[in-house]
């Protein structure tokens, strides 16, 4: 019983990191995805086409070598080791994670008809007025749902870490297995289970809310 | 002094010359029909007047302030003034979907001309009243029809006290049996000494409204004049092979 409470308690401070990550992940990626997205859609050109490479390739390359990339490149680049792992992880998943956003804010932005930018403007709005009073809620409304799935998708990514040795939930797991016992993965599984489960519900009921109006 | 001068005025988009040469000037109180086939520039004109087309050549001014000397714009925080005193009104409404009726009447007045929420709803209830959907104030666009949205567009631009407003075909969108509700609003500006210029295909209804028609077709303005002048007795062919169409 005592060993049963100790791999529990084990596994449950592995998935304290998995929703660490998960947080800072979604706190940076979230505003930085906005910054990239106005970025790749700017009449400045220079600006506009190196956004868009970087998005390119961040979406074209695998997150597990964006982590290899952050974490060995400071030391074998420049000679200063990255010695925090953990913060590597922010980092490269802080990045990705923006480059995906990104896409999908550009998406709804650019799904908003003309017409109500023209509304705004005849009405004697500014251009920021416009965007923060007429079109930025209705793109939320529009991205709520893919924004759900990257996020659902997150959380599961958040095991990746362990390649550059982040102690998390799936590192732990593996340690149990390999002394010879085989529930503490399914047990893991169940805490990636039980998120996503309060996730769906949570972003449910956001979209329920953004739902007293059509179009 | 004419509230809307343009003098000249060219637009082209890309090789598609659209405006060629087109000046006209609107008295105050007076209410204009354009008139005219479809891809003559009547839109395009309208458009350039309130900024939402930036024209290559001509003179602009309203209400006696040039915004625009020969394809030359002023600062753009010198115009905002100017192009306050136009309210538009789109062929699709462009209600803002996620805002109730009564939001979508009071966001600018309170966002632009800094009023009160108070001041701004009873002035949004007295608009309501006067287009006659006092009742559908905390409706959402989409539960209203294509009528009543429209009728709020017209409440929305009343609300920031233009001087003249603009209307692009107003009633195009709608089913024939709704355009009457939009004619009837449009006629109680005109009773109130609106001036109007209006972008329509009603030509029965320009007729009985408009002080001043203008035919206007491929680029330019072919004929003007006094509304039952020009629908009666056209003298300028295209304007009658036009007008032919519309024969009741
Ligand atoms: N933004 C635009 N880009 C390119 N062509 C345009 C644009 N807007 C209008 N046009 C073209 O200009 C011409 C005049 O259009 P418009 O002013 O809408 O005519 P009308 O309102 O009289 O039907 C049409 O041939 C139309 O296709
Ligand atoms: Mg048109």
């Amino acid at each position: 019983m005592d060993r049963f409470q100790e791999i529990i308690a084990a596994l449950f401070e592995g998935f304290g990191i998995n929703f660490l990550l998960f947080v800072v992940t979604l706190v940076v990626a979230i505003p930085l995805g906005l910054i990239i997205a106005l970025g790749t859609m700017s009449s400045f050109k220079p600006l506009k086409y190196i956004m868009k490479t970087f998005v390119w390739i961040i979406r074209g390359t695998p997150l597990m070598l964006q982590l290899f990339v952050v974490f060995y490149a400071p030391g074998l680049l420049w000679g200063i080791p990255m010695r925090d792992r953990l913060m590597a992880a922010f980092i490269a998943f802080s990045i990705n994670y923006a480059a995906y956003f990104s896409e999908i804010y550009r998406g709804g932005i650019e799904s908003i008809p003309k017409g109500q930018y023209e509304a705004g403007q005849v009405l004697a709005m500014s251009k920021t007025q416009v965007f923060f009073k007429v079109v930025l809620f209705q793109v939320v409304k529009r991205i709520v749902p893919p924004m759900g799935n990257e996020i659902i998708t997150l959380v599961k990514d958040t095991a990746l870490a362990r390649v550059i040795g982040v102690v998390e939930i799936l590192m732990f797991a593996e340690r149990f297995s390999k002394q010879g016992l085989i529930w503490p993965l399914f047990s893991t599984a169940l805490y990636f289970l039980a998120f996503n489960g309060i996730l769906t519900l949570l972003l449910g009921y956001v979209e329920k809310k953004l739902d007293y109006y059509k179009g | 002094m004419s509230v809307i001068s343009a003098k000249n005025v060219v637009k082209s988009f890309g090789k598609l010359d659209v405006l060629k040469d087109v000046s006209m000037e609107i008295e105050e109180g007076e209410v204009v029909a354009l008139i005219g086939p479809s891809g003559s520039g009547k839109s395009t004109f309208l458009r350039s007047l309130i900024n939402l087309e930036t024209i290559d050549n001509g003179t602009i001014a309203i209400d006696g302030q040039t915004v625009v000397e020969k394809g030359v714009y002023k600062k753009s925080e010198e115009n905002r003034g100017a192009y306050q005193k136009l309210g538009m009104v789109f062929q699709n409404f462009n209600l803002f979907p996620h805002k109730s009726v009564l939001e979508n009447i009071i966001l600018s007045p309170m966002l632009v001309n800094g009023k009160s929420r108070e001041t701004a709803v009873k002035e949004a209830e007295e608009l309501l009243a006067q287009v006659g959907l006092s009742d559908k104030i905390d409706a959402y666009p989409y539960q209203l029809s294509g009528g009543q949205q429209q009728r709020v567009a017209i409440a929305r631009a009343l609300a920031m006290n233009p001087k003249v407003m603009l209307f692009d075909e107003p009633t195009s969108a709608l089913d024939p049996e709704l355009t009457g509700e939009i004619l009837k609003v449009i006629r109680d500006l005109a009773a109130k000494d609106m001036t109007m210029v209006i972008v329509t295909h009603e030509i029965e209804f320009a007729k009985n409204v408009a002080d001043r028609v203008i035919f206007m077709a491929g680029g330019y303005i072919v004929e003007e004049g006094c509304a039952e002048e020009i629908i009666d007795n056209p003298q300028n062919e295209r304007t009658q092979a036009f007008l032919k169409g519309f024969k009741r």
